[in-house]
């Protein structure tokens, strides 16, 4: 203890003698010259020399990023998973393996259970074979159920009611297998997944009117009777755009087409085209952007045939709608089109103004402004470059105000729910 | 518990130092008999210091919460003159002439083929490499985004180059140029993947990171190769504290005025990673001459580059974290008011260049991405210090580390050289304005001499200096007034015997908080300078 308080007060003394202009020497503690007062505060602390340690917060923080940051943003082994539930599931949280080291790291082997508040339940599993030929190839293969307890339904139609609202559980189990072709350094990928959906819809767990209690068979296909389908589904995906700051430049272009067929006769045999665009352009330097999405999901069926309620193409919520509930619009087909001015406040926070536009229609021929529904908001986006984190956006509409916050961008690639 | 005794010990430190410094006025002499020092004597053993590290994420957090200035505090670590005397740390380098401005610390050379690949890594912003060349020695390599081939590799060069020069340590960095065939992949080479994990690694991903070379000049391929520094790697150096297991770090490091004043020189340069991880302390020697060598690192996000991507705008302006009211103002005028720095044009017909310009860039508000310690503490006087190092550049000792960047398009080291003069230039007059800028003093002829660096570099007009003499008296402190208000040292002090001392305090006439108190001591040859202390607006 006599050494170390020695050692302080020489270091301190030292210190005070560095001090640019008029010195002090330390009298009685060091030697006659500056150097010699600095070579026995050296010698005074090598006596007690410590080893090199981080401070207690860091230390704590060390320990935090090991057991909570890392295996969320890497997992490996076996790890918590938050998310992974339909929007509108509410918070989720639940047991994942996951291993990212099998045969080189060419196969990523993924499972979870999660469920959520809202008693919303997924499980799923995928196995991933990535980087295949030099990462030109990519093939997949996933199985899931999920059961969304209470998905919103308000008939169908652009002039639905909100006082109509009602609820349904619905239950997907899927398989796909499938692969992905990757071409022009990563710009071009292509690919086709085949799949069984086995579906099922009961009563909501919610407490609005049971969907089965407001509507019926006729005026809501597939309401009363379910089907198995095999499914094939061809993907192609352009990203035409150049790093910038904020965000992207440029165009990406994404379709997906997939083909539903019937298993058990209910003549529900159609297909389902999503096509979307979007356009992104930086200017001052990168520090605005002006930031376009059209997106258009259209059913294609034959006349004796149908389209079931629940694989029917939406709108409403975070992702497209974002002045009205979730679910608000189902149609055979849906377009909206989103602009958004964004202006960067910081590296980590952008805002936003936007604006979406859109209807829901019952054939592709009455695509257009009809019964357009819009909203318009404001949104705050917490970024790493390029990507966000977390946005917290608050659309405005004839029916009210919403606040989403969401861990995904405003303007996400094409989502498929089966 | 730790907590505790690390109160304890900063509350006994208080104490000790107050006390050491009343009890030391009453009894000390003002100037010892080496003032001032040229070399800090690192007398003991580094032996024993182990590997630190640094956790980026907290760095980030931790240094972003803490973006307030705090209360200025003279620095330390300097000599009685007030300049930074060799240390481990930072060395007095001569007038380099252009040759050795060209080789700056670069003494083994660049890797000789045949190249072994022994490591990648597919971490990190951009791809990278380690081999070892025909000699055996490490080197890391790096390379240039698609978007803008040459910048990366050559920006690490000039870096380090300036950085040297200026008077730090560095790593040897070195522009490549390879043929493919020259690399070989060793049967032990790994790569560490996105998990972390290392893998045994094959040509096919080799091939991979070398696809991602944007240039090739004759079928060569251009990269960037850093020698490994030399001694035991002990990690990075963090910029305040000071480290427990070296005998010879006495002082915090957030005090010492080659790390503030390195922020002038990262400003000029605009190396904005300004954060501890880029550096690296090596220990040089072995038993009882082993030795702590402080390395700046990394220059990839220096100029106009940020190593895969042109440098964003804010880089140089803002903090990474939203924290200045220039901030809050644009939030809440949707950004329909751009700063000035949102505006400025770059070179984009110049993609080696990246965005670098001298537009919109203000040396005295400058910042690197997130807050340094040492930069937040950095006083006006420190940072004269610093614009002593940039403005001793000439135009031609730029242009010729800018031509070590080996850019194939002449126009882009014209462009280069352009800026970092106008930067230098930037540079000189922020802070030369806030001191009196007056070096090299010295008497000759029974009258004081010293050289305005203002007038001297051409940045303003010569400042007129007001001149009062005294008597110093070294035990006690005390200055008596002597009559002269000229140049001309007054008679009763010119007479003075060997060993005596006498000052004169400079101050503007136009603005008086510059002034500058030299403090002289007769020696048999004459008067030379032993103190200076200066005042700054």
């Amino acid at each position: 203890m006599t050494n170390k308080i020695r050692t302080i007060a020489v270091l301190s003394a030292i210190t005070l003698s560095c001090v640019s202009g008029f010195a002090q020497e330390l009298s009685g503690t060091a030697g006659a010259t500056r150097s010699g007062a600095i070579v026995d505060a050296e010698k005074l602390k090598a006596r007690s020399l410590a080893p090199v340690a981080p401070s207690h917060g860091e230390q704590e923080f060390d320990r935090f990023e090991e057991r909570i940051i890392n295996p969320i943003i890497n997992p490996n082994g076996l790890t918590p998973k938050l998310g992974g539930l339909p929007t509108g599931g509410g918070f989720s949280f639940g047991p994942r393996y996951v291993r990212r080291d099998l045969l080189r790291e060419h196969l990523i082997s993924d499972s979870y259970i999660v469920g959520s508040t809202k008693k919303w339940y997924r499980g799923a599993s995928s196995l991933d074979f990535v980087g295949l030929m030099d990462n030109h190839l990519e093939f997949l293969a996933d199985g899931a159920y999920e059961n969304a307890a209470s998905m919103p339904y308000y008939g169908e139609g652009a002039n639905s009611l909100k006082a109509n609202q009602s609820d349904f559980r619905r239950e997907f189990t899927t398989a796909h297998l499938g692969g992905q072709v990757h071409i022009l350094h990563q710009k071009l990928s292509a690919g086709y997944a085949v799949g069984g959906l086995l579906a099922n819809v009961g009563p909501g767990d919610s407490d609005w009117p049971s969907t089965d209690k407001l509507f019926n068979e006729a005026n809501t296909p597939g309401l009363q009777k379910q089907s198995n389908f095999i499914t094939g589904t061809a993907s192609i995906k352009a990203d035409l755009t150049t790093p910038s700051f904020t965000n992207p430049k440029g165009l990406i272009l994404e379709a997906n087409d997939t083909q539903f067929w019937d298993q058990n006769g209910n003549h529900s045999n159609f297909h389902r085209l999503q096509t979307q665009a979007t356009y992104y352009v930086p200017f001052i330097n990168g520090m605005r952007t002006l930031a376009f999405r059209a997106r258009n999901e259209t059913t294609f069926h034959d006349a004796d045939h149908q389209v079931p309620f629940y694989l029917q193409p939406t709108l409403g919520g975070p992702n497209d709608l974002r002045g009205y509930e979730r679910y608000r619009y189902y149609g055979n087909g849906s377009s909206v089109l989103s602009g958004e001015y964004r202006w960067s406040v910081a590296g980590s926070l952008e805002l936003a103004i936007f604006g979406d536009g859109g209807n829901v229609y019952s054939r592709p021929g009455l695509i257009g402004l009809r019964e357009l529904r819009g909203d318009g908001g404001l949104g705050v986006r917490f970024k790493s470059k390029q990507q966000e984190i977390v946005r917290v956006d608050l659309g405005v509409s004839p029916e009210g105000v919403k606040i989403w916050f969401v861990f995904n961008n405003a303007f996400g690639k094409l989502y498929r729910s089966y | 518990m730790v907590r505790f005794q690390q109160c304890v010990r900063k509350t006994l430190s208080f104490v000790l130092i107050s006390t050491v410094c009343h009890a030391t006025t009453l009894v000390a002499q003002q100037f010892l008999s080496d003032d001032p020092i040229k070399k800090i004597p690192e007398t003991e053993s580094a032996q024993k210091a182990s590997v630190q590290d640094i956790n980026a994420i907290y760095d980030f957090v931790y240094h972003s919460a803490k973006y307030k200035t705090p209360p200025l505090m003279p620095s330390l670590g300097v000599n009685t003159l007030g300049e930074v005397p060799d240390s481990s740390w930072y060395t007095n380098r001569p007038k380099l002439s252009v040759q050795e401005l060209k080789i700056g610390a670069r003494v083994h050379g660049g890797p000789q083929p045949p190249f072994t690949v022994i490591a990648a890594k597919t971490e990190g912003v951009t791809p990278g490499f380690r081999i070892k060349d025909g000699r055996g020695l490490t080197y890391f390599i790096k390379v240039d985004p698609q978007t803008n081939p040459e910048m990366a590799t050559a920006v690490d060069v000039m870096g380090a180059l300036f950085l040297y020069a200026a008077g730090y340590s560095v790593s040897e960095n070195y522009i490549l140029l390879a043929h493919r065939k020259d690399f070989r992949l060793s049967e032990k080479a790994t790569i560490t993947a996105l998990s972390g994990k290392k893998h045994p690694m094959n040509r096919g991903q080799l091939e991979k990171i070398l696809d991602a070379v944007p240039t090739e000049l004759g079928g060569k391929i251009r990269l960037m190769a850093s020698l490994s520094v030399e001694g035991r790697i002990v990690g990075p150096f963090r910029y305040e504290s000071v480290r427990s297991d070296d005998p010879n770090d006495l002082i915090q490091h957030q005090q010492r005025r080659d790390l503030r004043g390195l922020e002038v020189l990262f400003a000029w340069i605009n190396h904005t990673d300004a954060k501890g991880d880029n550096s690296l302390d090596s220990i040089v020697g072995n038993g009882p001459n082993a030795r702590f060598v402080h390395h700046l690192l990394d220059f990839g996000d220096s100029f106009g580059s940020d190593s895969d991507i042109a440098k964003d705008p804010r880089h140089g302006q803002e903090d990474w974290l939203p924290t200045s009211g220039e901030q809050g103002r644009r939030a809440l005028t949707f950004g329909l008011v751009p700063a000035k720095w949102e505006t400025v044009k770059y070179p984009h017909h110049l993609p080696a260049a990246g965005n670098f310009t001298a537009s919109g860039f203000d040396p005295q508000t400058w910042k690197p991405n997130y807050p340094n310690p040492a930069f937040l503490a950095m006083t006006p006087i420190d940072a004269y210090w610093g614009a002593k190092r940039v403005m001793s550049f000439s135009d031609q000792d730029i242009r010729a580390i800018v031509e070590e960047g080996q850019f194939s398009n002449p126009a882009v080291t014209d462009y280069l050289v352009k800026v970092l003069i106008a930067r230098r230039n930037l540079i000189g007059r922020a802070w030369f304005s806030r001191v009196a800028p007056l070096e090299d003093f010295g008497i000759s002829d029974g009258e004081l001499h010293y050289i305005d660096l203002g007038g001297k570099y051409d940045l303003f007009p010569t400042s007129s200096y007001g001149v009062s003499w005294f008597a110093f008296d070294n035990q006690s402190g005390q200055k008596t007034p002597a009559q002269g208000s000229t140049p001309r040292v007054p008679a009763e002090l010119a007479s003075a015997q060997v060993g005596a001392f006498i000052g004169c305090t400079l101050t503007d006439a136009k603005e008086k908080r510059r002034g500058v108190t030299v403090i002289f001591k007769r020696f048999a040859d004459g008067w030379q300078p032993i103190g200076i202390e200066r005042t700054s607006v």
